[in-house]
């Protein structure tokens, strides 16, 4: 047991190590989507080293949205957004 | 749905735009940030994110302080300049720590400090002045028990525009020109209306209170605090007599230490004089 939660923080330790960018920022703005509007308060981004994006919309309501990233420049990523529900990218 | 996130300098993003593809609407993300959060930080793993306390970098001198000192000093911005006679500055346990400079700016600075060498603190500084890209550091002295402020300097730029301040913790001086109306009188049927004036405080206990439209009535003294924003003053020379004496009061206020209000009277050469002021 102890050897897994040694493995566990070892693993989240390096998840940390190699993150891209990952921060909680305040501001506004909206989030369309079928089942209606969100307004923002509060984005949080997590942008990992295996081209992953985790992007947490607070608000009216609270969103978790998942996706990839493939090119970053001058702190500018290309992200491909996908809904948490269904795991597909809305067209 | 594509687009960018743009996440600047990395420590906090600054604008997130994603839509769906051409002719579909239904999708959209449209998000300005303005600034780092200042609530409980949704995610734990930004190690530059000042507000999470518990990563590597977090200051391992866990300070906890607000202290409003009074002093000198001198604020720089934007090509203009101004004395500092008060900083406010506030240390979070959570690394962060926050200087407001009363009756000078409406913004605060806020930056993140670093571990203590002996008494002073090093600080990074990331937000300000209502500037999107802030960047600076500075030095903070503080006493032997960590919980006041000796002198503190702050440098760096707020989008490209440089800014230094400095500030050396002391006794209470005051240095300001000041616009209103009030009356200045020497002797009888001598009566001025005055429009502004300059008041001086200095950090040896000496005044000078002058008239600078309307009159040039020249009053100098000693003054004492009685208490906060109350300044007892006497009088002890009028420029061009011989021997004045009398006393008067001077009003601040207490938050930023500007002149609110004076009155000032007595005897100079056997006649009355008086000279009262408020503030516009």
């Amino acid at each position: 047991m102890k050897k897994l939660l040694v493995l566990a923080a070892a693993l989240a330790a390096s998840a940390l190590s190699f993150g891209q960018h990952a921060s909680t920022t305040d501001g506004s703005g909206t989030y369309q989507n079928p089942d209606g509007n969100v307004s923002i308060r509060r984005a949080t981004v997590i942008l990992n080293e295996n081209r992953q994006l985790q992007l947490t919309l607070e608000g009216s309501r609270r969103v978790s949205l998942f996706g990839t990233w493939s090119r970053s420049e001058n702190g500018r990523y290309e992200v491909s957004v996908k809904t948490a529900q269904n795991n597909s990218t809305p067209r | 749905m594509t687009g960018q996130i743009d996440v600047g300098n990395g420590t906090y993003v600054r604008r997130i735009n994603v839509a769906s593809a051409e002719g579909n609407f239904r999708w959209n993300i449209s998000f300005v940030g303005t600034r780092e959060s200042t609530g409980n930080p949704t995610n734990p793993t930004n190690p530059t994110n000042p507000t999470n306390p518990n990563l590597p970098g977090a200051p391992i001198d866990v300070l906890r302080f607000t202290d409003a000192p009074r002093g000198n000093g001198d604020w720089q911005y934007l090509g203009s300049r101004a004395s500092l006679n008060r900083v406010t500055v506030d240390a979070q346990r959570d690394g962060r720590i926050s200087f407001e400079f009363p009756g000078i700016s409406r913004f605060k600075i806020v930056a993140r400090y670093s571990r203590l060498r002996g008494d002073t603190l090093p600080v990074e500084i990331y937000e300000g002045f209502g500037a999107r890209d802030v960047r600076g550091t500075g030095v903070v002295s503080l006493t032997r028990d960590h919980t006041k402020v000796l002198r503190l300097t702050l440098n760096g730029t707020a989008d490209g525009q440089r800014f230094n301040i400095s500030f050396i913790q002391g006794r209470l001086a005051i240095n300001q020109n000041v616009q209103g109306s009030g009356t200045a009188e020497v002797g009888r049927n001598n009566r001025q209306r005055v429009y502004a004036a300059q008041v001086i405080l200095d950090q040896q206990g000496l005044f000078t209170i002058r008239g600078t439209d309307g009159s040039n009535l020249h009053v100098n003294g000693t003054w004492t605090e009685d208490r906060a924003g109350v300044i007892t003053l006497s009088v002890t020379d009028i420029r061009g007599r011989r021997v004045s004496y009398g006393r008067g009061t001077l009003n601040l206020d207490t938050r930023t230490d500007q002149v609110r209000s004076f009155s000032l009277s007595g005897t100079t050469d056997g006649e009355s004089f008086f000279f009262d002021f408020t503030v516009r």
